[in-house]
C-alpha cells in the first residue's frame, strides 16, 4: 500500500444539476494545491457529572470547506472531456452562454447563485478518491504575475465529502480524464487597457503592467444548518443547506505598474473617474483568448507609489468594479453587453457553452 | 517623461505660511492651501531615505438595495493623508521637522535674541551699522570689520528698533566698510542705531510647547519681541509644506504638514536615523508655487561646507560627544557619569487627534490638535553588565537625567553638535536575561516627566559657551526634553525670517 504522494494527484471538476448529487467529473483541473477539509463540529459532553474527566463527544454538523489553487489553461477539448479552468470560473460567476458565430462562451455574474458542482481527487489510493459535493464557490482571485503563469485561488463551501469506494467518482475516471499539455496563459499573452469612459478603447489606452489580481467575493452565507426540510428537499441534517447570497458581491483589480512615469492614475483618483478596461490575453501560436472586461471601475483608496529607497518607483493601484453604467463602452465580441462588472469571454476548443 | 528613480528623489520641508505670520491660517479648502503652501527652495533639502505618505482616501461603497448584487456606488468620503517619512541622521537639514515636532524656539528680545545664538562660535562679528546705509546692503565706517571671506556668512539685525529679528546673506564684498546683503532689508537698517552680528555658525535650542496648533505668539510667549519686525499678531505656526521630487518635473508637495511624532534611533556601527509620522492637510501635484525642485538644497551660502552636509554618526558619541546619565539630584554631570550605551532610541509623541472633520472642512481634515498626554519615551542596550548601576535604579525609582551629545567636524572656529537632553526621567521594564551563552547585555525602557526644577546637566565652560547647559524658557510647565542643534541654519524656525524666498 503505497503512501499518497502529491505527484499523484489529480483533480476534477464537474457541474451538477441537484444540489446534493455528485455527478461524473468532466473537467481536468491543473490542481497546484488543495486545502478542502471537513469542518466538523462536535458537541463536548462539558457538564458536571462528579468527575474531572471528559465522558463523551457527538458529531453535530459536517460541512466541508477550504480552498484550492490550479493553473489557467487555454481550454483543451478531448472527446467530451476537458483540461480547464473555465468551467471553475462559470461555477462561480454563475452562467455561460454559447456565442456560435464568435465560437466563444460568454460568463457572466448571475444575481441568484444557484449552481454548484462536484470536485474529486486522488490522495493516496486511486480506489479512494475524494468527493467534494455540490461546491459552491465563496470567492476566488486570478492572478498573473511576471514570475508564473496565471493562477486561480478558489474557496468553497460544500454540502458533504466524500471518501472511498462509494464514491460516483473512482480513481480510474479520474486517471482517465485528458492528459494532453495545455497551453498556459501567461503574463505576456496579455494586453492590458484602461481608460476613462470616453470611447471605444485604443492604442492609447494600453498600459504595461507588471501584475494583476483580480478578487471576486460572492459573499454566501456561512454554512446553515437546520432540520430536515420539504420544500427544499434538504434531508440530511447533518448536512449544510444550500449557501445563497448575503451581501453585495465585491470585485476587486489590483495593478502594478513598474514604472511611475505619468500621473495618469493619480488624476484620475482625483478627478474621482469612471474608468473601463479589457484585459485581453492572445495565446501566439493557436490564437486562442481568454478576455477579461471590466465595463465601470473606480479606484479604490489611494494609488501608491512611495520613495521606498533606492529603487525606482513603481505604482500600485486598486480599482472596485461596479455595475455597468450608461457610459461604459466595451462590449462582447459580439457586441454584446451585460450589467455585470466583470465579463470574461473565451475563446478556444470548446464547441459549446461550458453548462 | 522619465520614470521615477529612487535615486533621483529628493525632499523638502519648510514651516509655513506664504501668507505670512498674520494672516496664515491652517487650511479648509484646497484654495487655503494653495495660499499656505510656502516656496520650497535652498534652505529646505531634508536627509531623505524614504516614504510612504499616503492621501489616505477614504470611499464609502453604496450598499442600497436596488434589486442587483452588484454594486453600483462608491464614493469618495475623506481624504487624511499620513504615513511615514525615514532620514537619515545630518547635522543640518533637520531643524525646521524637530521644531515643528517639539513646537518651540525660543525668540528672545528685539535687544537679545536667543535663538538662533550668532555668537557661539569665535569668528562671529558684532557692531552697530555706521555710515550711510542701504536697502541690500550692511555698513559699518567705524568697526571696519568686512572681509571677502564674510561672503556667504549671514547677518542678523537687532536692538531696540524697528529694524530687529531680519536676518540676511551676504552676497558681496564691497569693501572692509560694508558687504551686500540677499535679498533687501523689510527695514533698512539705521545709521548709528541699528545692531548687527554676522555669522556662520548658529546654535539653536528647542523645547516642548503646550500647544501644536496655531497660536498667537504672545500666548505662548507673553514678551514676544513686537519693536522689530515682529507685531503682536504675529502667529507661532507649528506646520510645513512638505515636497517629495518623483518622477515628473513637478514635485509632490503636501501642504500644512504637522509632525506627530519623531524617533531617533542610534546603534553601534551606524548613522542615526530618524522615524517620522507626518500628517499633511492634502497633497498638490501641479503646484503653481512649486513648479520644480531644482534648487532644493540645504543651504544658499556658499559657505557651507562640506556640500553633501555632514553626518551623524554613533561614533561622534565619542571624543566631543558623549552619553552621560546621572541621578537628576546630582546637577552638572562629568565623564564620570558616561556609559557604554550601544544602542539608543528616543520617540517624541504628540498623540494628535487627527481625524476629525466638520462641515467647513468637507472631505479633509480640521486642524490636528492635541488628543492626550504628549508622550517621551525611548529605550537604550548596554553591551555589559558589570554593574547593577542600572537596576539599583530601576528598583528606587530613581529620577534620572540624560545629555546625549554628538559632536562632529569643525564648521568654522565650533564643531557641529546635535543633543539631546533628557530633563528628567525613569526607568521602565530592566533586563538582563540569560539567552543562551552568549555576553549578558541590559536592556532598559524609559519614559520622560517634567523636571520638578530647571535641569543642570553640565557645567558653563567659560571657553567654549557653544558647550554651555541650556537654558529653559519653556517653564510652566518645564520640557521633559530638549534638542540644541550647532549647525550652518542660520534662521528662527518659527519667526519667518528666512525671506530670501
Amino acid at each position: 500500500m503505497g503512501n499518497a504522494l502529491g505527484i499523484k494527484g489529480i483533480m476534477g471538476l464537474g457541474k451538477e444539476s441537484s444540489y446534493g448529487s455528485a455527478v461524473d467529473v468532466t473537467d481536468r483541473l491543473l490542481m497546484i494545491s488543495e486545502g478542502i477539509n471537513f469542518d466538523y463540529t462536535d458537541a463536548l459532553h462539558d457538564y458536571l457529572h462528579g468527575g474531572a474527566g471528559l465522558p463523551g463527544m457527538e458529531r453535530l454538523f459536517e460541512p466541508v470547506s477550504g480552498s484550492f489553487d490550479c493553473y489557467v489553461p487555454y481550454t483543451v477539448k478531448s472527446n467530451s472531456d476537458f483540461i480547464s479552468a473555465d468551467l471553475l470560473i462559470a461555477l462561480a460567476m454563475g452562467n455561460s452562454d454559447w456565442i456560435a458565430g464568435q465560437g466563444s462562451n460568454e460568463i457572466k455574474f448571475v444575481d441568484d447563485l444557484n449552481v454548484f458542482g462536484t470536485l474529486a481527487f486522488n490522495k493516496w489510493r486511486t480506489d479512494h478518491v475524494w468527493e467534494v459535493i455540490s461546491a459552491m464557490i465563496k470567492s476566488f482571485t486570478l492572478t498573473c504575475s511576471l514570475d508564473k503563469p496565471m493562477v486561480i485561488s478558489a474557496e468553497i463551501a460544500a454540502q458533504d465529502l466524500l471518501i472511498g469506494a462509494t464514491t460516483v467518482n473512482q480513481g480510474s475516471e479520474l486517471i482517465a480524464l485528458p492528459t494532453a499539455v495545455p497551453d498556459l496563459i501567461q503574463l505576456r499573452h496579455f494586453v492590458f487597457r484602461i481608460g476613462d469612459q470616453s470611447g471605444a478603447m485604443g492604442a492609447g489606452d494600453t498600459t504595461g503592467i507588471s501584475s494583476f489580481t483580480i478578487n471576486v467575493n460572492n459573499n454566501l452565507t456561512d454554512h446553515q444548518q437546520t432540520t430536515t426540510d420539504n420544500a427544499s428537499s434538504h434531508t440530511e441534517p447533518e448536512h449544510p443547506i444550500q449557501p445563497v447570497r448575503n451581501g453585495f458581491r465585491e470585485v476587486t483589480l489590483e495593478i502594478v505598474v513598474p514604472r511611475y512615469g505619468n500621473d495618469t492614475f493619480f488624476d484620475h483618483v482625483a478627478n474621482d473617474d469612471n474608468l473601463q478596461a479589457e484585459i485581453y490575453a492572445t495565446q501566439p501560436t493557436s490564437s486562442e483568448e481568454f478576455d477579461i472586461i471590466f465595463p465601470n471601475l473606480k479606484i479604490q483608496g489611494d494609488p501608491l507609489a512611495p520613495i521606498a529607497g533606492a529603487e525606482a518607483l513603481s505604482q500600485t493601484i486598486t480599482f472596485r468594479a461596479l455595475k455597468r453604467n450608461a457610459d461604459s463602452d466595451v462590449a462582447f465580441g459580439d457586441a454584446g453587453t451585460d450589467d455585470g462588472e466583470m465579463w470574461v469571454e473565451v475563446d478556444n476548443d470548446r464547441t459549446a457553452t461550458i453548462f | 517623461m522619465s520614470n521615477a528613480l529612487g535615486v533621483k528623489s529628493k525632499a523638502t520641508f519648510r514651516i509655513e505660511s506664504d501668507q505670512g505670520m498674520v494672516t496664515g491660517a491652517y487650511p479648509t479648502t484646497e484654495a487655503e492651501a494653495d495660499l499656505e503652501e510656502v516656496v520650497l527652495d535652498g534652505y529646505d533639502l531634508i536627509p531623505l531615505a524614504s516614504e510612504s505618505i499616503v492621501e489616505g482616501r477614504e470611499n464609502e461603497v453604496g450598499e442600497t438595495l436596488l434589486g442587483t448584487p452588484a454594486i453600483s456606488h462608491h464614493d469618495n468620503v475623506a481624504i487624511m493623508p499620513g504615513g511615514g517619512i525615514e532620514l537619515h541622521g545630518f547635522y543640518d537639514g533637520l531643524d525646521q521637522l524637530i521644531a515643528c515636532v517639539m513646537g518651540y524656539e525660543h525668540p528672545g528680545t528685539d535687544a537679545a535674541p536667543i535663538f538662533p545664538d550668532y555668537t557661539k562660535g569665535t569668528a562671529e562679528k558684532t557692531g552697530t551699522v555706521n555710515g550711510t546705509q542701504g536697502v541690500d546692503a550692511l555698513t559699518d565706517t567705524v568697526a571696519i570689520p568686512f572681509v571677502e571671506g564674510d561672503i556667504g556668512k549671514f547677518a542678523m539685525l537687532y536692538g531696540a528698533n524697528a529694524e530687529a529679528g531680519q536676518i540676511r546673506r551676504i552676497s558681496a564684498f564691497v569693501n572692509t566698510t560694508g558687504v551686500l546683503v540677499t535679498p533687501n532689508w523689510s527695514v533698512t537698517p539705521v545709521d548709528a542705531s541699528t545692531l548687527y552680528v554676522v555669522s556662520q555658525e548658529f546654535q539653536h535650542l528647542f523645547e516642548l510647547s503646550m500647544q501644536l496648533q496655531d497660536e498667537l505668539w504672545t500666548d505662548e510667549y507673553s514678551s514676544y519681541p513686537t519693536t522689530g519686525v515682529g507685531t503682536s499678531n504675529d502667529k507661532i505656526i507649528r506646520r510645513g509644506t512638505l515636497g517629495f521630487q518623483k518622477y515628473a518635473t513637478k514635485p509632490w508637495v503636501w501642504r500644512s504638514c504637522f509632525i506627530n511624532s519623531i524617533t531617533f534611533n542610534f546603534s553601534a556601527k551606524s548613522g542615526m536615523t530618524i522615524s517620522i509620522d507626518a500628517i499633511p492637510f492634502n497633497l498638490e501635484r501641479n503646484s503653481a508655487t512649486n513648479a520644480n525642485a531644482t534648487g532644493w538644497k540645504f543651504s544658499e551660502s556658499p559657505l557651507f561646507t562640506p556640500l553633501e552636509n555632514e553626518r551623524i554618526l554613533f561614533n561622534h558619541l565619542s571624543g566631543n560627544g558623549f552619553l552621560r546619565i546621572d541621578e537628576f539630584v546630582n546637577g552638572n554631570m562629568t565623564s564620570a557619569d558616561e556609559y557604554g550605551i550601544s544602542d539608543f532610541s528616543i520617540t517624541i509623541n504628540n498623540n494628535l487627534k487627527v481625524d476629525d472633520q466638520d462641515a467647513l472642512t468637507g472631505a479633509f481634515r480640521v486642524q490636528p490638535a492635541r488628543g492626550g498626554n504628549r508622550e517621551v519615551t525611548g529605550s537604550f542596550t548596554m553591551p555589559r553588565y558589570a554593574a547593577d548601576t542600572f537596576q539599583d535604579w530601576a528598583k528606587n525609582n530613581t529620577i534620572l537625567q540624560s545629555h546625549i551629545k554628538f559632536a562632529g567636524s569643525t564648521i568654522a572656529t565650533i564643531p557641529r553638535a546635535f543633543e539631546i537632553f533628557i530633563s528628567s526621567f525613569k526607568l521602565e521594564a530592566p533586563q538582563a536575561p540569560i539567552a543562551g551563552a552568549e555576553v549578558i547585555k541590559q536592556t532598559y525602557n524609559f519614559r520622560a516627566i517634567i523636571p520638578a526644577s530647571a535641569p543642570s546637566f553640565i557645567a558653563n565652560d567659560g571657553g567654549n559657551p557653544q558647550n554651555d547647559n541650556p537654558t529653559q524658557y519653556m517653564i510652566t510647565p518645564r520640557s521633559e526634553l530638549m534638542i540644541r542643534t550647532t549647525n550652518q541654519f542660520p534662521f528662527n524656525c518659527f519667526r519667518d525670517s528666512n525671506k530670501e524666498y
